[in-house]
């Protein structure tokens, strides 16, 4: 309990960093997703039950900040990333590395591609280009982030808790 | 019954995730219900709060009070100069033909932006006035350019503004030279675009394109851009008209929410 306390916690920061520099790294209306990729981190390190739990408590906050017309889509997108994320826990040394990265790279898409859809229907229905056009600039936009952040902490760094 | 409570404990993982994927579909699908809005409003406090530091952070670098009247001024006269050269463009086509009926005692809110939405996908901002403010949703929003947006949702203290520039945006315009009427929506890089326009219409490049009117939010002649382009393919049956904006979205300070426009 005090663990997802502290999750929520940090996420809060997280959130807070993002909204200070969120002006100076904007490119054309597409901002990366930092809170996906610290889901990532957390469901890692805690595995599937608190990455889930945390994506959900994650993502209610996120609709709360944002104020977004779909309130519980961000809570629905980053639950599912957060377990599937958590499948990974503990096993960067028993899968094929590209295999991982492979996984993590589908669950983030799958999480945008999921975001997107929803909020944008008649954009998917209309205008097909554009949709898969901005989807995989805010995807790769994200991914970039992602390899920074992996640079600087590398997900095969991550101890693997076993408080779940 | 101890047999469903071990089978619960061992799968607890894909119980749990069954449970919340339930709990985040029904607050999606109830988005709109009083229950959920009341949750919203009275939980608006975390949204104050933590946009309190990026508050204090922005101000420390702008002088508030004198931007704001200077910028009140400002509008005041655009909407003014706006909607006198609608009315100019009106008059000479409708003539005695109709009695114009003129209704533009706005009632401007300004507000200044907080930041950008967090969202990676849908374009909106936060400002700093709310419910205590009598803002609600619905709301037109507009700066010295014209039309921004609109008010979506309202906490206590700040609210957030859906920009013109999000994708489910539509606006509903008129060519003010010919009176032709369209809906407008986001295309990309500051251009938006009007397809429902008859071949027949005449449209000129740095035609002015004002809001109809035609709508529940924002009142009629409310500048939104101009014309840069007109696109006639031979396959479509109508014209399409691509409008610039002459708002910088990605730069904007201080916005203006219309209180009640009649």
């Amino acid at each position: 309990m005090y663990s997802l306390f502290k999750i929520v916690f940090f996420g809060s920061v997280i959130i807070l960093f993002e909204l200070i520099i969120l002006d100076f790294i904007t490119i054309n209306n597409i901002r990366p997703d930092f809170l996906l990729i610290y889901l990532l981190y957390i469901s890692l390190t805690y595995g599937r039950l608190k990455g889930l739990l945390s994506g959900f408590l994650l993502g209610i906050l996120e609709d709360f900040i944002s104020g977004t017309l779909f309130f519980g889509l961000s809570a629905l997108t980053k639950t599912i990333s957060g377990f599937f994320f958590g499948n990974l826990s503990g096993k960067f040394r028993k899968i094929n590395p590209i295999f991982y990265f492979g996984y993590v790279f589908c669950v983030i898409g799958f999480n945008f591609f999921i975001y997107f859809y929803v909020s944008n229907q008649n954009v998917f229905t209309n205008q097909k280009g554009l949709f898969f056009n901005i989807y995989f600039y805010a995807f790769f936009y994200t991914l970039i982030f992602f390899f920074i952040i992996n640079y600087i902490k590398p997900i095969n760094s991550i101890n693997y808790l076993k408080d779940r | 019954m101890r047999k469903i409570v071990s089978y619960i404990i061992d799968n607890r993982d894909y119980v749990t995730f069954f449970i919340t994927i339930i709990l985040s579909l029904l607050i999606l699908t109830n988005n709109q219900s009083e229950n959920i809005q009341n949750i919203k409003s009275k939980f608006g406090f975390i949204n104050y709060y933590l946009n309190l530091p990026n508050m204090i952070f922005s101000d420390l670098f702008y002088l508030k009070e004198k931007n704001k009247l200077l910028n009140e001024q400002i509008i005041n006269i655009n909407l003014e100069n706006s909607k006198l050269e609608h009315l100019i463009v009106e008059n000479n086509r409708l003539k005695s033909l109709l009695e114009y009926k003129e209704n533009s005692n706005f009632s401007l809110l300004t507000s200044k932006v907080i930041n950008f939405g967090i969202s990676p996908f849908s374009n909106s901002v936060n400002i700093d006035l709310g419910s205590d403010d009598n803002i609600v949703p619905n709301l037109p929003v507009i700066n010295v350019n014209g039309v921004v947006g609109k008010t979506i949702n309202s906490f206590s203290k700040t609210s957030t503004v859906q920009l013109m520039t999000d994708y489910n945006f539509r606006l509903s315009v008129r060519l003010e030279n010919s009176g032709t009427v369209g809906i407008l929506r986001y295309k990309k890089d500051n251009i938006f675009e009007i397809w429902e326009i008859p071949k027949t219409t005449d449209v000129s490049i740095n035609e002015r394109i004002i809001t109809s009117g035609f709508s529940d939010i924002f009142p009629s002649g409310i500048f939104v851009g101009k014309v840069v382009k007109i696109l006639e393919e031979t396959n479509f049956i109508h014209k399409i008209i691509l409008v610039k904006s002459l708002t910088d979205f990605s730069n904007l300070e201080y916005v203006f929410v219309i209180e009640n426009n009649k």
